[in-house]
């Protein structure tokens, strides 16, 4: 069907962004209006999703075409993909706002709005990396969010992660680098940069350049996506940020920087000629099956229990690098649908680390014993996630372990199918550790109580949490939509 | 249903009338057991129901073997309730054999419960003895009453366990000890049992005991199995060489009573399932190829040409079982006595005897087998030694009892001259102790003249061609038989002597003491030190003398009546077998022939107590290793002991994978430090590359460095002077441009505002003032 | 025969409600709060029972959920066989609830919680459609085990359930990947009909692969050797009515999915034509010896009844791997009359702990006079696992042997015959140590211990004679099993 135009599509990254620039003023009037600003920003975007969900659901995406820009193509394209990941990303990031007004001010009293500004721009680049229909705007929105991702690491007042955030920064820069030599040896060969040009004149025949650029890409993505050999920047960055920023990268920032690989395979250079000509993609499997178990083995090796998430947001990577790799409908569709459900999973696994944080000061999954005691709801919401991030039914993590499974058999690898049945194995070992180290652990004394927390800290991590159930449920209804835009991207 | 079918095909001459009487039997002594176990405390109420319900048992026994050997069968059908359709409907049936059986089982437990009434006293848990003892005749009735080897299985393994509650009775370590070993035996002869029945459903296409006509049962290759755990399975209960081990343990370790009825039916039971069993073999034999005739010695050349029709492949077979069982039987009888020679205990001396005298049963059968068709004179004597080794064996383990409740004391040589004190329980005693030596006029003597017949005519049949084995063989077997006979002769007579007409030797120090007296629980330890050297033994109490008394007449009644009960008892037993040919209803057996046979074992039994008294031999013991028994322990010792080494292997085998796995995690965790190592490496690069760069613009523009207690800072506070200060202006100008708006947002002058905001320069202003506010967070830093 | 019916679904979600009177019940209300659970347990029970006349009939009740694709759906269909362990679990549930009264006597929130769940859980295993809803409420059994087995707190019991979970994790991951396997080549996972794969259109090595799959992963639930290390750790570390569940339902669930592997996924005719018979039985048999020498070796005595189980299970699988009639009528029945007498075992193991707090068996002299009934109950079934007549134990043993001859494979009469005379060889000391040994006793006939212990015992123990005198009686097991038996194996 015909794509539509309407401005709203802008809006819906011009909110956050505009937010941003509202924050400084609002800042300096009062600190605590900050978070209320930010939130409001990504609950309007949140809703102009909502708006724009109707048509995009029955197979008619929004575009708009900014400016006067259309025959360089550039376009801003809300289409389904897009908007499952605005809602992901919009509510995500109001969840994580909740959780920072107690939490932010714990950590870092003094930079509050610095931290919701660059908060509201790393969201809006999310946003815009999420709808861009042109590689440019693709590259400068992942831009946008890449810096605010090094500043928010950054931001927090400790050596390390000033260390961390410059090893971030070189490598997202190499890597931005990287895919923006892609795009530019891309626009070179077809002349246009709008993702549907580019993709019909690499269908048309693919030649030297743009097999170049696949390469330059892939390793930028994989980068991105810290993935084995050049995944060393993550584990650092996401455990030295302040804990709702751990959240964000790892639910979103490292994902989404992904997401975009999915979208240049499939809407750049075409299934067809990643697998007939460029040959990429086994390159591509292995080094997510090593991903998987590197990330899953190191989790389990580890004590900080930050340190052992960023670890199996390696692996999870892996699994969706994999999904992506294997280039078959199902593993698409598992991708994809894990990038969903392992973003909930582990925002809700990183405000759970905070709480601890928060409560306790430690980091130490060793000290994590016993304090389901102390912190039952804190802890419940933990193991649901766990539930889904080791992929038992009927969470999300289920489903998209599924179809990640059924795309190797699809594709006719099914010794990938082992490697991800071994790092969900994994994952439940470094998964269930903590939970049982929580529940059953032997130093555990006194009654019950409550948890002390405020419950704008609980309520995010307990959504999140229940958020993974439902989401294993609801994908009945997600789920069709998905498969029916794979199928409409493959065949 | 496959049972229907069978009975079909093989019972048609008795048709199975219904009758109640095959499940009061079962039912009387069951109540029995509950009615004694209820009365509890009551001990005169409790023995008199017990002595009632044996003595109605017995009854009904009679009534119903007379019905039966008069020539109906009678049975009980459950129906639905206790079945599983297409493989077992739960049925009792009674036909000669079973009559005959639980008539015996009757008799023996009826004059036991009647000597329980007496010999309780000597007890604990006197209860406790009646309920069992009870319960394990209505079981064993069961076994007997049974139609098919599925049911007989089921009382049989249930009349095992019941033995072990009698054989464990006094708790004491001895009993503990035989027990357990009685029931390791008990389970494993049930399981080759189950196994063997297993077999015999497939291939024989039923579970009773007439395979279907043209089944496959002889020839299926699982024949041999089926035979072997057959054997083994009875053969255990009937406690045959080499798999008699518990026995001699178990019957003189249970309380005397119980000792009669293991002694005197239990076992026979044992001995039952294998005629069943031969029998079987022997109706699927078609009766045209069946062994040939041969009645008396003598007559074998007329038949010739038969025999050598017969060496086809089914008859056969049942000639092979024969043979064997044969040779088990010989074995057995041999072995028993010659354990028996050499006991001091008189129980212990019983229970061995009880081992030969299987065997000589054994024998009968084995014959019986051999001679197929023709095997009357085998069989009829196995039954009929079955009914007197049941009489005479209980009736002396009913004396001992008799002998240990008075005296105290079952070693013989400790004993003597107790026919002074003792006098009916004497009389009766040498009644019983004429008829197992086989003496003519008592009972012993028929039997073991129609075992001689048996074995004399198989002889003869080996003699022509294409049978098994050959005179020879049978000629060695007579021997045997002959100075088993001797044997028994010699260890009865001597237990006797030594145990009620020697002088008592109370002065002298006893000797060598073999064994620790049975059945005696510590606190009559030193009262029974006592009576043993003073010899204060009376009479027994009436009931035991009554018990025993009875059991005495029955040796007498079957020794000198031989033709009645061969012509009413045994050959009726026999009727209801398919291809058994002829009877031994008119045999006679006190011909002057039949009477020289005992002079040659007499002398020789008589002879050998005069050399081993002499020598004073008895009082030595065998080494143990030519007891199987030995190996049995030797084997399960080595059994065990691999087991604890391979658990001992486990144990050290288990922290030893457990260190490979912390090495092998060790090395990963290492590797994993390297590698991370090598990325630190490469940051470590980067940094100090990003530093040499700073310091190098440090160099070039040299402002002083600010120290804002951040590393960060440095960088920021890198950037060149000039730099900074264009870049405060661009943060000036953008916080003026925010007031403006902000002042135009409360002026309300918005919507001029809204109105000509245009989307595209929206973008450029807010992409400019995004990049200005990265700017502006790194130096308000 | 179909119909609809909403009373498997209800009787899968009453257990429910006990949950929700822990939450809603105030926490002085134990007293209260025990009723319900009771009561909940009985009503599921007589929820069930409705259903028996028309399930004899050979009905099947049909209850749809949702579906995914048309391949894809959750729901409920209880046809005979599903019935059939139905109709256990709900009995051994209510058994085993009632036990507990007196048994549990600390955090019981938390275990009637867990208790009614997996009751839930199993449950719907039991009455799943296919093979996706099995594997979902089989997952959610396996974790919803945990606390259960963790219950006492021990060090043991914590050792001993980190061990049952990292053998049910993988477990669970293998079977993943046999159900996406099954999935993808067979494309239909439903339980309806006898074999939903065809040698036609899928190779034989991917046939092999799933079953081999599915072995191993129901394998580590019905603890076939190698894969049982969790059995006996786990057994004596969960309090008495966890481990009778744990032997008599849980352990099945694994079996159980064995035999829907082998009746409805592969069906009879494809199963023996890859010979996968002959690799099931010969598995089985080889846990069966080395089960039983196992046992031999503990002292302890619910390890030795746990390595018992490891054993008895395997009887179920012997039966499928012969495959003649009678074989597998013998081995489905023997999922109830295990049940049965392992659950009448752990009853009376229970009672000695509470009673006298002796746990292994060497201690236990004379104990026979200390709790008369209770060691009745535990000789009856003893006896019975040695498959003494009549029992319920010997009837499957009696029908495995003649199914084994009519299968022609008679060599595994030897392997019943050995495992039973190790059956004695290790059941028979007990009863021997507890009523001969040690100095006599006057006999404790009164007040041995709480009714709510004793009568759940006395009544399994009566089932294990009853079921072996009365076999046909429409209810138990054998009614059921030959619908089963001659629907999918014939005769």
């Amino acid at each position: 069907m015909e794509p539509r135009s309407s401005g709203l599509v802008v809006l819906v990254l011009v909110c956050p962004l505009a937010a941003a620039v509202l924050l400084q003023l609002f800042g300096r009037l009062d600190r605590r209006l900050c978070m209320p600003t930010a939130l409001a920003a990504c609950l309007a975007s949140l809703s102009l999703t909502g708006v724009l969900a109707g048509n995009v659901a029955r197979g008619m995406p929004w575009v708009y075409h900014p400016g006067n820009w259309g025959g360089l193509g550039i376009e801003l394209k809300m289409d389904l993909l897009a908007l499952l990941f605005c809602l992901l990303i919009a509510g995500l990031a109001s969840l994580v706002l909740v959780y920072s007004y107690r939490f932010i001010p714990h950590e870092l009293a003094p930079r509050e709005t610095s931290y919701y500004t660059v908060f509201l721009f790393l969201v809006s680049g999310l946003l815009g990396l999420s709808i861009a229909g042109d590689l440019l705007t693709f590259w400068i929105f992942m831009e946008v969010m890449a810096l605010s991702a090094y500043v928010l690491i950054a931001i927090i007042d400790v050596p390390h992660a000033f260390e961390s955030s410059l090893r971030y920064l070189f490598m997202g820069a190499l890597s931005s680098l990287a895919i923006l030599l892609g795009v530019v040896l891309l626009y070179g060969a077809a002349g246009t940069l709008n993702m549907a040009g580019v993709l019909g004149v690499v269908r048309a025949g693919a030649n030297g350049q743009a097999t170049l650029a696949l390469a330059l890409c892939s390793v930028g993505f994989c980068v991105k996506g810290a993935q084995v050999p050049v995944h060393f920047w993550l584990p650092g960055a996401h455990s030295a940020a302040v804990t709702p920023i751990s959240a964000m990268h790892s639910g979103l920032v490292a994902k989404l920087g992904f997401y975009g690989f999915a979208r240049f395979i499939f809407f750049v250079f075409g299934t067809t000629a990643a697998v007939g000509v460029l040959k990429m993609t086994s390159v591509l499997q292995w080094i997510g099956a090593l991903s998987i178990l590197y990330g899953g083995i190191m989790a389990i090796l580890e004590d900080d229990l930050k340190l052992m998430l960023a670890y199996s947001t390696i692996s999870h990577i892996g699994f969706m690098l994999l999904g992506i790799s294997l280039l078959s409908p199902a593993g698409l569709t598992g991708a994809l649908f894990h990038l969903l459900d392992d973003g909930l999973a582990k925002a809700c696994l990183f405000l759970c680390a905070g709480i601890f944080i928060y409560r306790d000061g430690t980091r130490s999954i060793q000290q994590l014993k016993g304090i389901a005691l102390r912190t039952p709801l804190t802890a419940a919401a933990f193991t649901l996630a766990a539930f889904s991030l080791v992929g038992i039914p009927p969470t999300s993590g289920f489903v998209a372990k599924w179809y990640l499974v059924l795309g190797t058999l699809q594709a006719r690898r099914p010794f990938f199918a082992a490697v991800m049945i071994i790092g969900a194995m994994l994952a439940a070992v470094y998964a269930f550790r903590v939970v049982f180290y929580m529940f059953f652990a032997p130093e555990r004394s006194g009654a019950l109580q409550m948890d002390d927390v405020p419950p704008a800290m609980l309520a995010p991590a307990a959504i999140l949490g229940a958020g993974t159930w439902v989401l294993g449920i609801a994908a009945i209804w997600i789920l069709p939509h998905i498969q029916r835009f794979v199928a409409s991207l493959v065949s | 249903m496959l049972l229907a079918a069978s009975e079909a095909v093989e019972h048609a001459a008795a048709t199975p009338v219904h009758s109640v009487l095959p499940l009061l039997l079962v039912a009387l002594p069951l109540a029995g057991a509950l009615f004694a176990a209820a009365a509890g405390k009551r001990e005169g109420l409790r023995n008199l129901l017990a002595a009632f319900f044996s003595l109605a048992t017995l009854g009904l026994a009679i009534v119903l073997a007379a019905r039966v050997l008069g020539g109906s069968t009678l049975s009980f059908d459950f129906g639905v309730f206790i079945s599983l359709p297409g493989v077992f409907a739960f049925r009792l049936e009674v036909d000669g054999l079973g009559a005959v059986f639980a008539l015996l089982a009757s008799i023996a437990w009826a004059a036991a419960m009647i000597h329980l009434a007496d010999y309780s006293w000597h007890e604990e848990r006197r209860t406790r003895l009646y309920f069992w003892m009870l319960l394990s005749e209505a079981m064993t009735l069961g076994v007997f009453l049974a139609p098919d080897f599925f049911t007989l299985y089921v009382f049989f393994e249930l009349m095992g366990l019941a033995g072990y509650m009698l054989v464990v009775h006094n708790q004491t370590a001895q009993a503990r000890a035989a027990a357990t070993k009685y029931i390791y035996l008990t389970v494993m002869g049930g399981l080759s049992l189950l196994g063997a029945i297993f077999l015999y459903f497939y291939y024989a296409g039923t579970l009773g005991f007439t395979p279907v006509a043209g089944s496959a049962y002889l020839e299926a290759p699982f024949r041999i199995a089926a035979i072997v755990l057959f054997l083994a399975g009875f053969g255990v209960k009937a406690g045959m060489v080499p798999l008699h081990v518990w026995l001699p343990d178990a019957h003189p370790a249970a309380p005397s009573p119980a000792s009669a009825i293991l002694s005197g039916v239990m076992i026979k039971t044992g001995v039952y399932g294998i005629i069943r069993v031969v029998m079987a073999f022997l109706a699927s034999a078609p009766a045209t190829e069946a062994a040939p005739a041969v009645s008396r010695g003598g007559e074998a050349a007329a038949h010739g040409a038969a025999a050598v029709h017969a060496a086809g492949g089914i008859s056969h077979s049942v000639q092979a079982l024969g043979f064997a069982i044969i040779w088990l039987g010989i074995l057995t009888m041999f072995v028993g006595m010659a354990l028996a020679l050499f006991q001091s205990d008189i129980k212990r001396t019983l229970a061995y005897s009880s081992v030969s005298q299987m065997g000589y049963i054994l024998l009968g059968i084995g014959c019986a087998g051999y001679l197929g068709a023709e095997g009357a004179m085998g069989l009829s004597g196995a039954i009929y030694h079955v009914l007197n080794h049941g009489l005479f064996k209980a009736c002396l383990f009913l004396a001992a009892g008799s002998i240990l409740l008075r005296a105290h004391e079952l070693n013989m040589f400790k004993l003597g001259g107790l026919w002074r004190r003792m006098p009916l329980t004497t009389i009766f005693w040498c009644i019983a102790a004429l008829g197992i030596m086989g003496v003519p006029l008592f009972n012993g003597f028929v039997s073991k003249t129609l075992l001689h017949d048996a074995i004399l005519e198989s002889g003869h049949l080996a003699g022509q061609a294409g049978n098994l084995g050959s005179p020879g063989w049978f000629s060695l077997v007579e021997w045997i038989f002959l100075i088993t006979s001797g044997g028994t002769i010699c260890y009865i007579l001597k237990t006797t002597w030594y145990t009620f007409f020697r002088r008592p030797e109370t002065e002298r120090e006893p000797a060598t003491t073999e064994r620790a007296p049975a059945s005696f629980n510590a606190a009559h330890r030193e009262e029974q030190v006592e009576h043993a050297s003073h010899h204060v033994a009376s009479e027994a109490p009436r009931w035991m003398v009554v018990a025993v008394g009875a059991l005495a007449a029955g040796v007498l009644f079957l020794g000198l009546f031989p033709g009645l009960i061969l012509s009413r008892l045994v050959t009726p037993a026999q009727a209801g077998f398919a291809g058994l040919e002829g009877n031994v209803s008119g045999f006679s057996v006190y011909t002057l022939e039949n009477v020289k046979q005992i002079l040659l074992p007499l002398a020789f039994g008589v002879g050998l107590l005069l050399f081993m008294a002499g020598l004073r031999l008895w009082q030595k013991r065998l080494p143990a290793y030519l007891g199987a028994d030995y190996w049995y322990r030797r084997a399960g010792a080595a059994f065990f002991s691999g087991l604890r080494a391979g658990s001992r292997g486990m144990e050290w085998l288990r922290p030893r994978l457990g260190e490979a796995w912390v090495l092998a995690a060790a090395g990963f965790q290492r590797a994993a430090a390297w590698s991370s190592a090598a990325g630190g490496g490469m940051n470590g690069a980067i940094v100090s590359g990003w530093q040499a760069f700073m310091r190098s613009t440090e160099a070039v523009s040299a402002p002083p460095a600010q120290a804002r207690g951040l590393v960060m800072a440095r960088g920021a506070g890198a950037l060149p002077g000039r730099v900074r200060l264009q870049m405060r202006k661009l943060v000036e100008m953008t916080v003026q441009g925010s007031r403006r708006l902000a002042v135009a947002v409360k002026s309300g002058r918005y919507a001029d505002f809204i109105s000509t905001f245009h989307w595209d320069l929206g973008i450029g202003v807010v992409g400019i003032s995004f990049l200005l506010a990265i700017m502006l967070i790194i130096l308000i830093k | 025969m179909e119909t609809n019916s909403v009373i498997p679904l209800i009787a899968v979600f009453l257990p429910w409600l006990a949950v929700a009177a822990i939450a809603f019940l105030p926490k002085e209300e134990q007293r209260l709060k025990k009723i319900v659970h009771v009561a909940v347990s009985v009503a599921a029970f007589g929820l069930v029972v409705s259903l028996l006349p028309r399930a004899l009939d050979g009905q099947a009740f049909n209850f749809k959920l949702f579906s995914i694709t048309d391949n894809l759906r959750i729901a409920l269909r209880v046809d005979t066989l599903g019935y059939y362990f139905g109709l256990l679990i709900s009995f051994m549930w209510m058994l085993a609830t009632i036990y507990s009264l007196r048994y549990v006597d600390h955090k019981e929130d938390r275990y009637y919680g867990f208790l009614l769940l997996v009751l839930s859980f199993s449950l719907g295993a039991a009455f799943a459609e296919n093979m996706i809803t099995y594997f979902i409420f089989y997952e959610l059994m396996t974790f919803g085990s945990y606390p259960l087995i963790v219950h006492e707190e021990t060090a043991e019991a914590r050792q001993a359930a980190l061990k049952y979970l990292v053998y049910a994790i993988f477990g669970g991951s293998v079977l993943l990947f046999a159900l996406i396997a099954h999935f993808y080549w067979g494309q239909n996972l439903s339980f309806n009909g006898a074999g939903v794969l065809s040698a036609a259109s899928i190779s034989r090595a991917a046939l092999i692969t799933i079953f081999v799959a599915y072995l191993v992963g129901f394998g580590v639930k019905a603890s076939i050797m190698p894969l049982h290390g969790w059995v006996p750790d786990a057994h004596p570390a969960a309090p008495a009515p966890a481990s009778a569940l744990l032997s008599g339902v849980i352990l099945k669930l694994g079996a159980f999915g064995i035999i829907r592997v082998v009746f409805n996924v592969f069906g009879v005719a494809l199963f023996k034509q890859l010979n996968l018979d002959l690799v099931l039985a010969i598995v089985a048999s080889v846990t069966i010896i080395l089960a039983s020498i196992f046992a031999l070796t503990q002292d302890n005595l619910k390890r030795r009844l746990a390595y018992s189980s490891i054993g008895q299970v395997s009887y179920i699988l012997l039966g499928l791997g012969l495959l003649s009639q009678d074989a597998a009528l013998g081995g489905v029945m023997h999922i109830a009359h295990h049940a049965l007498m392992k659950g009448c075992l752990f009853f009376c193991a229970g009672i000695i702990i509470i009673e006298t707090g002796k746990r292994n068996i060497s201690d236990m002299e004379g104990i026979g006079f200390r709790l008369p009934v209770t060691m009745l109950c535990f000789s009856v079934a003893a006896l019975a696992m040695m498959g003494i007549p009549p029992s319920a134990g010997f009837v499957t043993k009696w029908l495995l042997g003649v199914g084994s001859l009519q299968a022609r494979e008679g060599f595994f009469i030897i392997v019943l015959m050995i495992s039973s005379l190790l059956n004695a060889a290790y059941f028979l000391p007990i009863i021997y140590t507890a009523f001969f040994k040690g100095e006599k006793q006057p006999l404790g006939w009164r007040g041995e211990t709480s009714k709510a212990m004793l009568w759940p015992t006395c009544v399994a123990a009566f089932l294990v004679v009853f079921a072996g005198i009365y076999i046909t009686m429409p209810g138990l097991p054998y009614s059921l099993v030959k619908i089963v038996v001659r629907a999918f194996v014939g005769g």
